[in-house]
């Protein structure tokens, strides 16, 4: 069963990375729906 | 002078009544009409009268409404329907939004009550009766055939059917597919079945977490989903042994067993049901990934119609225009429909390879097959690879 513990570990790594990945690049949902440039924000 | 008499108070008689009809104002919008107030209504409130208003007031009686173009007609001022319409069809020239994407600009989308409704009702409720009747059949299965035996019983030697890498890219979209099908069940059924279990709160933690995994889960699919293409494909490839193999039903009733290669026709079926509906789980899923920036539906409704499929089936042409919520709302349904397809042949999957058929989860487990299984199944390529290492005991393990 060592393929299936280790199909577990690789399943968890990329999870976690591609989450990591994908939301420092950019692509979280709250940076891809939101957007200050046609706001004024403060006074 | 006595004419002058006469004609003075004529003139300010008739500058009077010039006057009198300069006030005249039917047809203006601020001739009073029943259900209106008048200054009269006003003075006397004014005196501590009681002076009935608003709801109180007589309605107008039919025809007797001020022109729809009153300011100030029965639903007070007037309402700019065309501008409203523009909303409603998402076609504002000059709309702008703080926020980014193409849906932005799209405040009213009335395909969205569709879409919910068809969630809500058809998908949940025809995809748990598939699941259903799947896991059914399996039983009914069971009860009727039972085990599949290793007829002539264990040779107590065995050969490797898949190596490490093998099951490796098996078990990572395997487990991988577990998850984001009880994720994907969690998300489409949580305010039906388990919010009113749970209540919202307790829901809300376990959807945002399943959330989470199903989203991040998918890449594991994905990548395990082109392992499995990649080192599969040559074996799986149909050839004549198949038709032979379903002519006698994989030799599932009765006894003695189809010859096969590696994969029988059985397994290649399962083989391409998962490639083939696995990458449109993938393709779909990656578009509700990243919403809004992969068209899937509106080009390919348009290559339809173009290849004239619907006007052949009757439907006529349909309509290729889509709003981008639309777009998402097709990909979610394509994505849940074509899952729970999956879903069904991975259940049957699961079983023969599991509780249905004896010596099957050790090609899964631990690599290696009895022979005798081995003959039993895939004769024409446990003799390949009993050939391939000279005589049927060398290079072989005792089973254990």
């Amino acid at each position: 069963m060592k393929a299936f513990i280790t199909a577990i570990v690789a399943l968890v790594v990329l999870a976690a990375g591609m989450n990591f990945a994908l939301d420092n690049a950019g692509f979280s949902a709250a940076e891809q729906t939101s957007s200050d440039r046609n706001v004024r924000l403060g006074d | 002078m006595t004419l002058l008499r006469v004609l003075l108070p004529l003139i300010f008689l008739v500058s009077f009544a010039g006057l009198s009809a300069a006030q005249d104002t039917s047809g203006d919008a601020s001739v009073l009409t029943p259900g209106q107030q008048s200054l009269e209504d006003i003075m006397a409130r004014q005196r501590g009268e009681d002076v009935p208003f608003g709801a109180e007031l007589p309605l107008p009686l039919e025809g007797d409404a001020p022109p729809a173009e009153s300011h100030l007609g029965p639903l007070g001022a007037s309402s700019d329907a065309d501008l409203w319409r523009e909303i409603r069809a998402d076609a504002l020239p000059d709309a702008r939004a703080s926020n980014r994407g193409p849906a932005a600009k799209v405040l009213m989308q009335d395909g969205g009550m569709w879409w919910l409704n068809f969630r809500h009702g058809p998908l949940l409720t025809y995809g748990s009766l598939l699941l259903g009747v799947t896991v059914v059949l399996m039983a009914i299965f069971y009860l009727i055939r039972g085990r599949i035996r290793i007829e002539h019983g264990r040779a107590g030697i065995t050969i490797e059917r898949f190596k490490f890498i093998e099951r490796f890219g098996h078990w990572l979209i395997a487990s991988s597919f577990i998850l984001l099908a009880i994720t994907g069940l969690v998300s489409l059924a949580g305010r039906k079945l388990l919010i009113p279990l749970f209540g919202h709160e307790a829901f809300s933690t376990f959807a945002i977490a399943g959330k989470w995994v199903h989203n991040n889960v998918s890449w594991a699919f994905m990548l395990g989903l082109v392992m499995v293409f990649v080192m599969w494909i040559v074996h799986n490839l149909p050839d004549r042994t198949d038709i032979n193999w379903i002519l006698k039903g994989g030799g599932i009733f009765g006894k003695g067993h189809p010859p096969a290669k590696k994969f029988n026709a059985g397994q290649k079926l399962i083989f391409w049901a998962v490639i083939i509906l696995g990458t449109s789980i993938s393709v779909s899923g990656i578009s509700l990934l990243f919403p809004f920036e992969l068209t899937m539906f509106e080009p390919t409704l348009a290559l339809l119609n173009d290849m004239g499929v619907p006007q052949l089936l009757g439907l006529g042409t349909i309509d290729a225009t889509l709003t981008p919520q639309e777009e998402m709302q097709y990909a979610q349904l394509w994505h849940a429909v074509i899952s729970f397809v999956l879903m069904a042949v991975i259940i049957a999957h699961i079983y023969i390879g599991t509780l249905g058929m004896e010596g099957a989860f050790e090609a899964m487990g631990s690599g290696d097959v009895d022979l005798e299984w081995a003959r039993e199944h895939h004769s024409i390529w446990a003799d390949e690879v009993v050939a391939k290492q000279g005589k049927p005991a060398s290079g072989t393990q005792p089973a254990e």
